[in-house]
């Protein structure tokens, strides 16, 4: 057998501490621990447990960029109760913000935690449920922004505050029976029509930006769910990836040509805790979430390597996961 | 030795299971607070250290379905219309733990 020297051309190093900047498949001894250490060991992905959100909720707003600055906003309970208020995330724990305005849940939503996007989304009852409203966040208050041109509720939403798309969704008349392919972009001022869906759709889930989205999921009620996930240039929609196990109503993070697709169902159920990476072609199934959930919220603008997921149901949870793609790491090397 | 321990434990948050907790051993939640824990030393200790209270598998099958059928009944409760509004058209699904 090849020794060490052999595969890399080195001896193993015999060094008073870790190297700065190691290479991936170095390898040295570290004389003041006394560990045989090795860059570029596998990390598999995995989820983490993160700080409970103060309000336990599902269909609610979730914006951010990072697991340590996430946002989220709006919401409902099984109870009937509406909710408007805001949590932030740093990380560790959920502080409260801004309140919304009013009270809705299921948003197109899009941006940061310092610069968030809500777009239309539903209410009540009574009826009429779906609202076309607007707003934005900077950090700690909500104001109005232009309105949708078509109200509908639990649609799609991906992108930046001054650079955001609202995709798809339903509208309540009559009794919530019709999804729409209505795609909007947003300005920072006001919506614009854009290119219509190929099918209406509710529950997707879109990622990245105006110009280079990537829808996912959805549900075309009363199903079955929509297994084509569809590329978004800014003017056209192509098919791209089937995602394998049809779901809608889940989180989503990531850009067009790498995104995360997590939770969600398709009825009759149940709920899932598939996970499922798009690399830009095809999509193949990654750790699953530590329980099956829907109607939970993530940061959407979000590296696909480094995502946060937060409540669902119904019943409501507050329940928050924190997601870490595959990487490598210096460990050390034992025998056992 | 069986491939599972079944315990209640609340998700106190933050910390609660790490990334390498998952790497370690199996774990998984269910309804009702219930969690499906591999059965090694890591995950034994897991569960203790959380003050888990360990339950046998038909201990926790009960908790989740008494659960569930709690959740179905609300859902069934619902109006046509209610079933209808987005993010409810899913009844809870039975769960069967592994």
């Amino acid at each position: 057998m090849a020794g060490y020297n052999e595969i890399r051309g080195l001896e193993v190093k015999y060094l008073s501490a870790d190297p700065a900047n190691p290479e991936n498949g170095q390898v040295w001894y570290n004389s003041t621990t006394g560990k045989l250490r090795a860059a570029g060991i596998n990390v598999p992905a995995s989820w983490a447990s993160g700080g409970n959100l103060g309000t336990a909720r599902y269909q609610l707003g979730g914006a951010g960029n990072a697991v340590t600055a996430g946002l989220a906003f709006g919401g409902y309970t099984n109870t009937g109760t509406g909710y408007a208020n805001t949590e932030e995330y740093d990380g560790s724990s959920w502080t409260g913000g801004g309140a919304l305005p009013v009270q809705k849940r299921g948003m197109a939503n899009a941006g940061t935690q310092t610069a968030a996007l809500s777009g239309g989304g539903f209410r009540g009852p009574p009826s009429p449920y779906v609202v076309s409203t607007t707003e934005e966040y900077d950090g700690s208050s909500w104001t109005g922004g232009g309105a949708l041109n078509t109200a509908r509720g639990f649609l799609g939403g991906c992108g930046l505050q001054t650079a955001g798309l609202a995709i798809g969704g339903a509208n309540d008349t009559p009794a919530w029976v019709e999804d729409v392919t209505n795609v909007e972009s947003y300005n920072g001022t006001s919506w614009t029509n854009g290119t219509a869906l190929p099918v209406g759709q509710r529950g997707n889930r879109p990622v990245g930006t105006t110009t280079a989205c990537l829808n996912v999921g959805g549900l075309a009620s009363p199903g079955p769910g929509v297994q084509v996930s569809l590329e978004y240039d800014g003017s056209s929609w192509t098919s791209a990836g089937n995602i394998s196990t049809t779901r809608y109503g889940g989180g989503a993070s990531g850009i067009q040509t790498s995104a995360l697709n997590f939770g969600g169902s398709t009825p009759p159920g149940p709920y899932s805790d598939a996970t499922e990476r798009y690399d830009g072609t095809s999509w193949t199934a990654d750790v699953a979430l530590p329980a099956a959930q829907m109607n939970n919220a993530s940061t959407v603008s979000s590296p696909s390597s480094s995502v946060l997921s937060f409540g669902g149901g119904a019943p409501a949870s507050n329940v928050t996961v924190e997601y870490t793609g595959e990487t490598t790491a210096v460990k050390n090397l034992t025998t056992s | 030795m069986a491939n599972f321990l079944y315990g209640v434990l609340t998700n106190t948050g933050k910390g609660f299971f790490t990334a390498e907790d998952r790497r370690n051993f199996f774990l998984r939640g269910y309804p009702a607070d219930v969690w499906v824990i591999g059965s090694n030393e890591r995950g034994a200790c897991w569960m203790a250290d959380r003050n888990g209270v360990e339950k046998t598998k038909a201990e926790a099958q009960a908790l989740v379905t008494a659960e569930v059928q709690a959740n179905q009944a609300a859902w069934d409760a619902m109006s046509d219309e209610e079933k209808a509004r987005p993010g409810n058209e899913v009844r809870p699904g039975d769960v069967t733990l592994p």
